[in-house]
């Protein structure tokens, strides 16, 4: 695959996603971010949107400040699979050459943009926080957190464009459907051989959901390595469940097979911004508050009045959970009625 | 026998105390406190984890390739006393300013001078630049199919079947050999070697590959440049509860819960 010159290149195209019928949340904040790069450039928005039943969903996306959406419907791309998507995203980026792909830094963005990156030959930044162009030199500028969330570095993408982003889930706000005119829907056929694929998908497991959804939870009750194992996730749990909320983990405790890895918060995990973040005996390294650090009141329980969750947190405990947290329980309990 | 290469980078323990790093006067670096030893990153370590267990079932040969100059002694030794079968090092004056495109042309190259190699695995991303551009883009240039994320893997005949993490659970995908795999952290922590092994592993010398000897072009710019590092300012005032009995902190607790989720 070759490149363009950053001369003929065009526009910001983001790939959208899917969620049920409707769009993943990721979809509209990708929408704001395509619209600010946009309006740097002085150039259009695009966007694709891959999948089966997208009637809803395309609608939904042509609302959202976008002057173009791309759509595939085939079952193929009902599910995320590399090879298929990439052959996808490849054919569209070709002839439509846009200056920049953002794509979110979720399960499917963090899979595919660095394939896309490495297919073309060109410039990849993840995680992305900010962008802007470099109205000078046409280049993209990026902020993304490194050292595990420790530090933000600032970076330059050069060479031949599409310079390639995947922006981090819960930083921009959400673009609100306009009542102006939708964009244009472009329904896009792409020639694939399926035979030429080389993976293939055996199965999708869904575990089995332990209460409520983190992204979903307007509470979450999450644990560290200071739960000291599966007794300890036991009284998160029971607590969850009177706030209506959802239990969530730092790496130990998946690490140490406490609880399921779909309950971990962080850099690798689940990117949350709920109402209250309630930490208990989680130490608060960067790479968790790469998680949670979006959360509108996190209240930390620890032992360590040191620990580095007490800088992040609007209220803190320093004592020891198993203390607290039966009280805390009880007078949950008392209030919900 | 199967022959597996696992790519590992040395870097800063990230896990060592936010408060006492500092980055340095041009920007450009982060440094740790002083005595931070270097250690590997956290996902390599998973991957050879991985390694090692298709090596105890299956059986295989471990090559482990590192990219970076001045591998520490401990970290050198700690892959081969897990029971790694070779070191090699990729060492030039030359890597010292890689953007990750680079690093994975460079181990490309390495991993097809060895020739003969099954299985490659990666960690999912370095633990200090959190990117996860070099797996993919070694997988690319070899023309390998690449499965990132896997926290289970098993090799049957000609084919690797792979779990890899989903946000809601995980999925089952299959690929022919050669292939190469991200690990990600639920594979496990890396074991811990005996002591026997720590001490064979003093006497296990690497091999050491330059530009010269990859016959590599590094002439290829890089495309990611650094403009600087620093610290956002997101200290909150965080009000401590204290005093009073366990119950009483409850329910100060309970009243803030109130007032906003219950």
């Amino acid at each position: 695959m070759g490149t363009k010159d950053m001369s003929d290149s065009s526009g910001v195209l983001f790939l959208a996603e899917g969620k049920g019928q409707g769009l993943a949340t990721i979809t509209a904040e990708l929408a704001t971010a395509a619209a600010t790069l946009a309006s740097q450039l002085g150039e259009e928005v695009s966007a694709l949107l891959a999948g089966s039943e997208l009637a809803g969903s395309v609608q939904e996306l042509a609302r959202l400040g976008v002057k173009k959406v791309y759509v595939t419907e085939a079952p193929l791309f009902s599910a995320y699979q590399a090879e298929p998507y990439l052959a996808l995203l490849a054919q569209l980026v070709e002839p439509a050459g846009p200056r920049v792909v953002l794509l979110g830094h979720t399960e499917l963005g963090r899979d595919l943009a660095p394939r896309l990156a490495a297919a073309m030959d060109v410039a990849w930044a993840p995680n992305c926080v900010a962008l802007e162009v470099d109205q000078a030199s046409g280049a993209l500028r990026i902020t993304r957190p490194v050292f595990g969330g420790k530090a933000n570095g600032l970076f330059t993408l050069g060479g031949a464009a599409p310079y390639i982003a995947t922006i981090g889930q819960k930083v921009f706000e959400p673009a609100v459907p306009t009542t102006n005119a939708p964009g244009e829907i472009v329904p896009f056929a792409l020639a694939l051989d399926p035979a030429g694929f080389r993976t293939s998908l055996v199965e999708r497991v869904e575990d089995a959901a332990d209460g409520m959804r983190l992204e979903d939870a307007s509470v979450i009750v999450a644990g560290g390595r200071g739960m000291g194992g599966i007794d300890g996730f036991k009284l998160l749990r029971e607590l969850a469940e009177i706030l209506g909320g959802a239990v969530g983990a730092s790496r130990a405790p998946v690490d140490n097979g406490w609880v399921p890895s779909n309950l971990q918060v962080g850099l690798t995990g689940t990117v949350v911004s709920p109402t209250v973040y309630l930490a208990v005996g989680i130490s608060g390294a960067a790479q968790h508050m790469a998680g949670c650090s979006s959360s509108k009141t996190i209240i930390a329980f620890n032992r360590d009045p040191e620990a580095p969750m007490f800088q992040r947190a609007s209220y803190g405990v320093v004592g020891d959970w198993r203390e607290i947290l039966p009280p805390l329980i009880e007078k949950c309990r008392g209030m919900r009625g | 026998m199967l022959t597996i290469a696992v790519c590992v980078k040395q870097l800063v323990d990230p896990e060592a105390p936010l408060s006492l790093f500092e980055i340095a006067p041009d920007g450009k670096n982060l440094v740790p406190p002083p005595g931070t030893p270097p250690v590997l990153s956290v996902f390599d370590e998973n991957a050879l984890e991985a390694a090692l267990r298709v090596k105890d079932t299956a059986g295989a040969k471990i090559i482990v390739l590192s990219l970076g100059n001045n591998l520490a002694k401990p970290v050198r030794k700690k892959t081969i006393a897990a029971g790694a079968d070779e070191l090699i090092l990729l060492e030039d004056e030359a890597f010292e300013a890689l953007d990750s495109a680079q690093t994975a042309r460079a181990l490309a190259r390495a991993i097809e001078k060895l020739g003969g190699i099954d299985l490659v695995l990666c960690g999912r991303q370095a633990a200090d630049t959190d990117a996860g551009r070099v797996g993919i883009g070694i997988a690319a240039l070899l023309d390998l199919p690449a499965v990132t994320v896997a926290r289970k893997l098993q090799v049957t005949g000609d084919r690797v079947r792979v779990e890899r993490v989903t946000s809601d659970g995980h999925e089952v995908v299959e690929a022919p050999l050669p292939a190469l795999i991200t690990a990600s952290n639920e594979v496990g922590e890396l074991r811990f070697p005996p002591v026997k092994a720590t001490i064979a592993a003093q006497k296990v010398q690497p091999t050491i590959w330059t530009v010269a000897d990859l016959g590599l072009d590094l002439s290829v710019a890089a495309r990611t440049f650094l403009e600087k590092y620093y610290v956002p300012d997101r200290n909150v005032q965080c009000e401590m509860i204290t005093g009073g009995s366990p119950e009483e902190i409850a329910d100060g607790i309970a009243h803030l819960l109130k007032a906003r989720v219950i």
